[in-house]
């Protein structure tokens, strides 16, 4: 949401630190208003959502190996 | 010089350049806020709901979503918290290192790393499968989702503080698991509990993406829980999205009330939690 307001909300791959962007949380919250109106447009969203739910899930279980390894070498 | 010092010398300046930058980004954040909303901060603000063409300069306040935000915080967390503390007690009753308690403590974790964002959208997903409108009620729904894995993991944590010879001094007087638990760990650990809780409270009143979908906008207090509500995040947001400068304007000194409301819920759970290691045993 913070994101939202200075990121520039456009559709294209960046080439430079420079240029905006579109995270996948704002391209959500930017078209929940038409996501029931188009066929397929909900499950597209929710595809991206997934997306980022992947991603949680592989940072945590990344961070979880992290801290086991760390324990035995203690 | 001996390359030992220098190397301390550099370590402690880059440790005093990022303090610099967090307590300067804080104290940034906070004057920018108040030198640009202080002009438009009056009583009115506070004691009126917005009338007519208020998003194009016109008279009225934003205590809709001043109330608005106050009930819908206060309401999901009274939801989250009937939920978390009956799941730490679970997460305490297991065996420190079963696979069960451990697999829910992952799961939590990665609940409270997805955006919160994603809760509105699943929410709303349901709410459309109950053809249900956007109203407090879901609002509440949606921030306690979101909140729960987080107060959940808080508390879990606070409770895993407590000493384990507590526990043994409970259990040698012929107390069973559960007992200790809900009447030895549970009062040990009241103070942090109740930050813990308070700090979801300002988590849950500063949470705009999650209540995007769900609870919907209105300019009228809400009178029963499936009316639409306002809260001062996306308030904040409207007015600041309006070309218009003198909306803009109050748009900070809308911020600023958010920050007077979070602030004092913070200090007050340090005065709490104080309150309460009174009657803890050290």
């Amino acid at each position: 949401m913070a994101v939202l307001m200075v990121v520039g909300n456009v559709a294209r791959v960046p080439s430079s630190i420079f240029d905006p962007a579109y995270p996948i949380p704002a391209l959500i919250a930017n078209n929940y208003g038409e996501m029931m109106s188009i066929p397929l447009y909900d499950s597209a969203l929710m595809f991206a959502a997934l997306l980022l739910l992947v991603v949680v899930v592989i940072f945590n279980i990344l961070s979880k190996y992290v801290i086991i390894n760390l324990r035995v070498a203690v | 010089m001996d390359w030992r010092i220098a190397e301390e010398r550099l370590f402690q300046g880059l440790m005093y350049l990022s303090l610099v930058i967090v307590l300067g980004s804080l104290f940034s954040v906070f004057s920018l806020v108040v030198i640009k909303g202080l002009p438009a901060l009056n009583f009115t603000m506070l004691t009126q709901v917005p009338e007519g063409g208020y998003y194009l300069g016109g008279g009225g306040g934003i205590l809709n979503a001043i109330v608005g935000s106050l009930y819908l915080a206060a309401g999901s967390i009274f939801i989250a918290t009937c939920i978390s503390i009956p799941t730490a007690w679970y997460l305490q009753n297991n065996k420190e290192h079963s696979i069960i308690t451990s697999t829910i403590r992952t799961m939590l974790d990665i609940a409270s790393g997805i955006p919160s964002l994603l809760y509105g959208a699943f929410v709303f997903l349901i709410m459309v499968a109950f053809h249900a409108r956007a109203s407090l009620l879901w609002g509440m729904i949606t921030v306690a989702v979101f909140l729960v894995p987080l107060l959940t993991r808080a508390i879990d944590e606070v409770m895993q503080m407590v000493p384990q010879k507590i526990m043994e001094a409970s259990f040698s007087l012929g107390a069973t698991r559960l007992q200790s638990i809900f009447h030895v760990v549970t009062k040990q650990a009241l103070p942090g509990i109740v930050t813990a809780i308070l700090v979801s409270f300002g988590r849950g009143i500063g949470d705009a993406a999650s209540v995007l979908f769900t609870a919907g906008y209105s300019d009228s207090i809400p009178t029963s829980l499936n009316d639409p509500v306002a809260t001062l995040p996306l308030a904040i947001f409207y007015q600041l999205s309006s070309p218009i400068p003198q909306v803009q304007e109050r748009a900070y000194a809308s911020g600023i009330i958010l920050l007077v409301i979070i602030l004092v819920v913070s200090i007050g759970s340090r005065a709490l939690s104080k309150r309460f290691t009174k009657y803890c045993i050290k």
